[in-house]
């Protein structure tokens, strides 16, 4: 029983696990910042049709 | 004391025992002198263009104007901080994990690049070779820059690429080699946060550059204007959230380094710098709310759903740090009414004095008046005029420099070795700097609101202006003239304690004003940071004044009938 509690002590949150994983934050971070400010702007200029 | 592994040579420091790689040391000191070479080439522009700015000194031809303003914003913007950045980089990564650096070789390439890069930047645009300011936007015709300004840019942004590789790196064989046990201390995952942007801004940096590099040697014709301008924001903006990042970071070094504690909650503080992670690159939209072509969903997406998370992020940190003080100094017994925890802060202390001051001039002027002119309504009437200049010289002057040069008069004595001269000038300099800048900040604010643009030599090209803008680019010009006088007293110190004296080893962390520690007994006991939470909500108030001013302004610009 004692082992079990400190093996529950012991166990880390996710939450923790989550922000600990810094390659998935680098990961996450450059593909929103490349498609929502990137590709959205990119995507609508390629709409915009060239100046008579 | 000096220890030698298998792998690496470190020493260990007297004051935080912490064991320090005597090559990452090499390489934090050097990317440190390299960064206040920088600060001074740029400031010394930098008080030749707010005089010039000055309507009744005119100091210079327009020709010099320009010429000046390219080599202070290169330096201020990139060189000075990304230096100083890949400094903390090492410091974080090694100092902070007690790790050693995988590949020192590799940092020295980095660094070397860096050099190599920033001095063809320097050559070309102090010899009016390129005349184009930061931003160059194209078109440019083939002449105007020389090919030698964007290699250097893309030579410096591939250096501090490859630091930045060596950061992660590091990191993980900190984690292999189990020199740290759980998660990463607060300060290296800040660091580690900037080094997550740095890599999509230096990435997006070559996207920018190479395109106009290649068109100045010959091997295309044209570069897309709005292309360009897309691929430079999302290099130039971010580049100065790897700024707020590591300054964040470093406020929260320099608040346990002076006062002690520990943050209130380190799961909110981290969640804050998730915030910056996701959400703040999207900011770079801002520079675009004018241009033609790209649409309202865009706009308003990326500068306020988006970006709004990454102020809260902000406003978290804004919380969690003078909290962290507070509880502090409430566990030491400074517990009468709301604020004698705040009276009894060591405002005598220059990393203490540099925090305070940096966090009010950037929350208050600088994340207040950006966040207002993010708006893209407002964004109309402030486009392009000295608020904007106004705005980010609170943020990145007032807040990132003013933090980075407090965080210097404590590496000095733990990295440099050696001992801190001229400590006066060092407790008034962050006070003497932040109303310098402040003034700066306000004037340039001002006389944005009453039609002043940016980048331009002289007030001439505006038909009308009210008499009260000579009042507001005279407060600019003095507040220039008071934060000049601040950045050499920095220089002075920091010149004076690392070229002279022996070397001597720390005794402690504080330079003036030493702080009883927190009684052992008191850690851990519930306190309520209750003064915080006042000053927080008369930011609030604040900002909600200054957000809503704005938009009767507006309202007073555009009649709607």
């Amino acid at each position: 029983m004692d082992d079990e509690k400190v093996e529950e002590e012991r166990r880390i949150p996710v939450g923790q696990i989550v922000f600990d994983e810094i390659f998935l934050w680098l990961l996450i971070s450059i593909v929103i910042s490349v498609a929502f400010y990137n590709v959205w702007g990119l995507f609508d200029l390629m709409r915009t049709p060239p100046a008579p | 004391m000096t220890l030698t592994s298998e792998r690496a040579e470190y020493r260990v420091c007297p004051v935080t025992q912490f064991k320090v790689d005597l090559q990452s040391e090499a390489l934090i000191k050097v990317n440190a002198v390299a960064a206040v070479v920088a600060l001074t080439i740029g400031g010394i522009a930098a008080i030749l263009i707010a005089l010039t700015r000055w309507e009744a000194v005119g100091l210079l031809p327009p020709e010099w104007f320009y010429r000046l303003l390219t080599v202070h914003g290169t330096n201020m913007l990139i060189f000075w901080i990304v230096f100083f950045e890949m400094a903390g980089l090492y410091f974080g990564a090694t100092i902070l994990l007690d790790a050693r650096l995988p590949k020192p070789a590799v940092g020295w390439l980095a660094f070397g690049l860096m050099v190599v890069g920033a001095l063809f930047v320097e050559i070309t645009a102090l010899t009016g070779n390129s005349t184009v300011m930061f931003t160059a936007y194209e078109p440019l015709g083939s002449n105007e820059a020389s090919p030698l300004f964007y290699l250097g840019l893309i030579l410096f942004a591939v250096g501090a690429l490859v630091a930045v590789g060596l950061f992660f790196a590091t990191v993980v064989m900190a984690r292999v080699e189990k020199t740290y046990e759980g998660s990463l201390p607060l300060v290296t995952y800040g660091l580690v946060v900037a080094a997550i942007i740095a890599t999509y801004t230096l990435l997006s940096g070559a996207v920018a550059l190479v395109p106009p590099f290649l068109r100045t040697i010959g091997i295309i014709e044209h570069v897309d204007p709005a292309f360009y301008r897309n691929f430079f924001w999302s290099f130039g903006h971010p580049a100065q959230q790897i700024n707020l990042a590591a300054m964040v970071a470093i406020w929260y070094a320099m608040g346990v380094m002076t006062v002690g504690g520990s943050p209130v909650s380190e799961k909110l503080s981290r969640f804050a710098f998730i915030l910056y992670v996701l959400f703040i690159n999207l900011g770079s939209a801002h520079h675009l709310l004018v241009d033609p072509g790209l649409s309202f969903g865009f706009k308003t997406f990326n500068t306020s759903y988006g970006m709004y998370l990454a102020v809260l992020g902000s406003m978290i940190h804004a919380f969690s740090i003078p909290a962290m003080l507070e509880v502090a100094q409430r566990r030491r017994g400074f517990t009468n009414g709301l604020f004698e925890w705040l009276r009894k802060l060591p405002w005598r202390e220059p990393g203490f004095a540099a925090l305070a001051v940096s966090m009010f001039v950037f929350g208050w002027i600088g994340g207040v008046t950006g966040v207002t002119m993010g708006t893209e309504q407002i964004d109309m009437v402030a486009h392009n005029t000295l608020r904007v200049p106004g705005h980010f010289h609170a943020a990145v002057v007032g807040g990132t420099t003013l933090a980075f040069m407090g965080f210097t008069y404590y590496v000095i004595p733990l990295v440099f070795r050696k001992r801190v001269k001229f400590l006066k000038l060092a407790t008034w300099q962050p006070y003497l700097f932040g109303l310098g800048i402040s003034l700066v900040a306000v004037g340039m604010i001002t006389a944005g609101i009453q039609g002043v643009p940016r980048r331009t030599a002289d007030i001439d090209v505006v038909r009308e202006v009210p008499g009260t803008v000579h009042l507001s680019l005279a407060v600019v010009g003095i507040g220039a003239l008071i934060a000049f006088t601040a950045l050499c007293m920095y220089l002075a110190v920091v010149l004076a304690s690392v070229f002279t004296g022996p070397r001597v080893e720390a005794t402690s962390l504080a330079l003036v004003q030493p702080m009883e520690p927190v009684p052992a007994a008191a850690e851990g006991s519930h306190v309520a940071p209750k003064g915080t939470f006042v000053i927080v909500l008369v930011f609030l108030a604040f900002f909600a004044a200054f957000y809503l001013a704005n938009w009767w302004m507006l309202g007073r610009t555009w009649f709607v009938s």
